[in-house]
């Protein structure tokens, strides 16, 4: 059976590289942090999507396209 | 169990639990609270562990890896639905004049081959170990480490000594 021992010294000195430092943390759960966690995760922001998906020619027909979607409502 | 023996649980074996998860998934805050899932998941189905099957560390690195499982995909689905709050895991950034480190080496491994390098080298457990933990066959371990073992020389550029 394979050991740590049978890969080569120079890969088992890359993979000790990788150290992991553990942070505090507790037994107990808070759903408070979690919540904060998730709210505090960095995120990209939305508006490059839409610059980067969108065209000039998307971006001036937006504004006529959302008029045609809106007709309905004046109707309710 | 009561809690102050499940707290001497977690002592000894949270920075285990959170090295797994850290070196799987490379997400602090996710490490972190699936380190505590795993004690209150043991704590919750401590019932269906039989210290005459495995060893309490097989036991607890199971429930982890499940968890970690779990939590990805369900990471994964909402990054389908919106996508444009992701960034996007970019696998051609890495050229090949680059020298990449064993941290981007092991992301690069497919999940299946990572968890069983991981436990192999970082937690020095067993082939049987391994089975017990990922739930498959000790000829799917050998061959995911064979095969993880030669994808990290190839990324790492270390020489076969074979």
């Amino acid at each position: 059976m394979m050991n740590k021992r049978d890969i080569s010294k120079e890969l088992r000195e890359k993979m000790d590289q990788f150290n992991v430092d553990v942070p505090e943390i507790s037994l107990k759960q808070s759903l408070s942090q979690r919540m904060v966690n998730w709210l505090s995760e960095p995120v990209k922001s939305p508006a490059d999507f839409l610059f980067r998906q969108w065209t000039p020619l998307k971006i001036a027909l937006f504004p006529i396209a959302a008029f045609v979607c809106s007709i309905p409502f004046a109707f309710i | 169990m009561n809690s102050s023996k499940l707290e001497e649980l977690f002592n000894s074996y949270h920075r285990q639990i959170y090295q797994f998860t850290y070196r799987y998934t490379q997400d602090e805050t996710l490490s972190a609270e699936i380190t505590q899932d795993t004690f209150i998941k043991f704590h919750n189905y401590k019932e269906s562990f039989d210290p005459a099957k495995s060893h309490i560390r097989t036991f607890l690195f199971r429930i982890a890896y499940q968890l970690t499982m779990t939590k990805l995909k369900r990471r994964n689905k909402f990054k389908k639905l919106l996508p444009f709050l992701y960034e996007r895991h970019n696998v051609s950034s890495i050229s090949l004049d680059d020298k990449i480190s064993i941290r981007t080496a092991l992301m690069e491994l497919p999940q299946s081959h990572r968890s069983v390098i991981i436990l192999f080298y970082y937690h020095a457990l067993s082939h049987n170990e391994i089975s017990d933990i990922l739930q498959i066959p000790i000829g799917t371990v050998k061959s995911r480490l064979y095969h993880s073992l030669k994808k990290l020389k190839h990324l790492l550029e270390v020489e076969d000594d074979e």
